[in-house]
């Protein structure tokens, strides 16, 4: 088997090719709000809120830098990026899997890594989740080193890298939050009390954030670190209709009339009853209040419309589609990725590395997966997503702490309980496929059948 | 690096230069915000959106709308003026810009908002670079 560093390049090489095949795709959704907020803050000098949020600014950031730089081409100098930085989630994962598991499962981990399709895809995308992952992981191997050794330099480094992910997604600041929790008790543990190189772990987290909350004090009252999008989430998941964004862009090319039903299976599907509209407010503060406000008194109210659809949400994440599925559905590809000759044998790959990542992460997870915070704290902060809404999206940074549970499923003997508690998860990811089964199928058909 | 000789010094400096971003930001006043981006400063406009969005009218819209700064007039299309001025009143100010290429470009503004359904696209980009005026 080739060695860690040539998955590493195998990796890179694979998404340069897609992004090659990909072509300048449109722009989707998200995708056009980074790139109108990047265009104008180039434009006017300030990043504005959209309104119904504030994202992090690191990605609109690069938005804007690309623009100033390379003019109209500035978003496929950052489509580029991605590709160049998807080499540090690489080595992430694999250091990641040799710190918690073992050497030999590391390989596996990284060829795993470089061959998984949908979070190759992604590269060819303007979500920021692949620059989100490529600090993360990385930081996390800082961490790891920097706790055991009592490293303040690799806790520095650790603490910036978490630190500059939380300006890229609002999770990023989760975990940093969890991690930093982490060190303490990890630190406390070994007897040592609080001193200055578990402090320095986190103020690094908060140094990058200083600035921008230091600019969002000014702006808006509160020193925001991060994102202020809870809101706008609960409007999207706390209320009587479901809203799978898998489909929905597909759904909204069809006249209302031929639209499918694409609901979850029965038991968890919403009655579209009962809901709340998105409320207005002078400022964004006030309208993400309100928005919180009407989440709440709507989950009092359905308590039990609350909970099913969780778990339509949950199925909604770990559905095996993608975007970049969807983009082949959608027709956004204008290069050879489009082509059936190569679309479908992408859509047939990419669908059957997500289903066995699921599977096999949800067994692993059960089963063997490393116990360690490191492992634990930000697959937990990642599954925890669907408490808020579901799509496939959301899985990305999950799926390489799933890629770390299978590499450690595939290097463990299992004794009869561990089989046992895996064939279980196996058995309820098989389930949760049946809830989201419809949609699926239609997204998957969708894409098979375009042009 | 040896753990013994890990000082305080790091989370000390590490604290400072966190403190500081905080010591240099101060929320000015109305008057202060409006005579900024009278003079061309488009980075009051969300200031004044967030601290003071009474200050944003249909009135300094007109203003700024025959600003002699090209980009004053182009801010007029831009989301931070919405919900304190009326969508409705916003693009009848658009349509009266001068001249047509910044009317153009103020449409991509309104029109591909990032709450409209109708999002940006490659073309509007393209678009919207090749009438720029050279910086």
């Amino acid at each position: 088997m080739p060695s860690v560093r040539a998955w590493i390049l195998i990796g890179v090489s694979l998404r340069a090719v897609l992004a090659i095949l990909a072509g300048q795709a449109e722009l989707q959704s998200d995708e056009a709000h980074y790139a109108w907020l990047g265009l104008s803050w180039e434009r006017f000098g300030f990043l504005s809120d959209s309104q119904r949020f504030l994202w992090p600014p690191a990605y609109p950031y690069l938005h804007k830098l690309g623009f100033q730089l390379f003019q109209d081409e500035g978003i496929l100098a950052l489509r580029s990026l991605q590709v160049l930085a998807s080499g540090l989630t690489g080595w992430g994962v694999a250091g990641l899997t040799r710190r918690l598991v073992q050497p030999e499962a590391a390989r596996w981990a990284a060829c795993l890594w470089a061959l998984h399709l949908p979070l190759a895809g992604y590269c060819t995308l303007g979500w920021p989740d692949s620059l989100f992952i490529a600090l993360l992981l990385p930081a996390l191997c800082f961490l790891h080193d920097g706790a055991i050794d009592d490293n303040p330099g690799r806790l520095l480094l650790a603490g910036l890298l978490l630190g500059l992910s939380a300006l890229f997604k609002e999770i990023g600041l989760h975990v940093g939050i969890l991690a930093t929790c982490w060190v303490f008790i990890h630190t406390m543990r070994r007897s040592a009390g609080v001193g200055p190189t578990t402090l320095t772990f986190a103020l690094a987290l908060a140094l990058p954030l200083a600035p921008w909350a230091a600019r969002n004090l000014q702006h808006y009252g509160q020193p925001i670190p991060s994102g202020v999008t809870l809101g706008e989430n609960l409007y999207q998941g706390w209320n009587s209709t479901d809203r799978n964004f898998d489909n929905l862009p597909l759904l909204r090319r069809h006249p209302q009339e031929e639209r499918p039903a694409l609901a979850p299976a029965a038991p968890f599907a919403l009655t579209g009853e009962g809901g709340w509209d998105r409320p207005g407010g002078l400022t964004l503060l006030e309208r993400d209040a309100a928005k919180r406000k009407g989440a709440l008194e709507w989950a009092q109210a359905n308590l039990g419309d609350l909970a099913r659809s969780r778990v339509a949400k949950l199925a909604h994440m770990i559905a095996p589609t993608s975007f970049p599925v969807r983009h082949i559905a959608l027709e956004n590809y204008p290069g050879m990725l489009a082509d059936r000759l190569i679309s479908r044998p992408f859509i047939a790959l990419a669908t059957l590395q997500a289903a066995l990542a699921a599977l096999l992460g949800a067994a692993a997870i059960a089963s063997c997966a490393p116990r360690h915070g490191l492992f634990w704290l930000p697959t937990a902060a990642f599954l925890a997503q669907p408490l808020l809404v579901g799509m496939s999206r959301l899985r990305v940074p999950l799926t390489p702490f799933l890629i770390i549970a299978v590499a450690s499923l595939l290097t463990t003997s299992l004794d009869r309980r561990q089989r046992r508690r895996a064939v279980i998860a196996g058995a309820i990811t098989l389930g949760l496929f049946w809830v989201d089964l419809a949609s699926t199928t239609w997204v998957l058909g969708e894409a098979w059948g375009a042009e | 690096m040896n753990p013994k000789r890990v000082s305080w010094a790091t989370p000390i400096a590490l604290a400072l230069l966190c403190a500081a971003p905080f010591l240099s930001k101060s929320r000015a006043s109305e008057e202060v915000l409006l005579q900024r981006l009278r003079s061309g400063e488009c980075e009051a406009l969300p200031l004044l959106a967030a601290g003071y969005p009474h200050a944003l009218t249909p009135a300094l819209m007109e203003e700024l709308a025959r600003h002699e700064e090209h980009r004053l007039r182009e801010l007029v299309a831009h989301q931070a003026w919405i919900p304190h001025v009326k969508l409705r009143d916003q693009l009848t100010r658009i349509a009266t810009l001068e001249p047509r290429e910044l009317r153009e470009r103020a449409k991509v503004w309104a029109e591909r908002r990032t709450t409209s359904r109708e999002t940006l696209t490659r073309a509007d980009i393209a678009a919207y670079w090749t009438s720029r005026e050279p910086r």
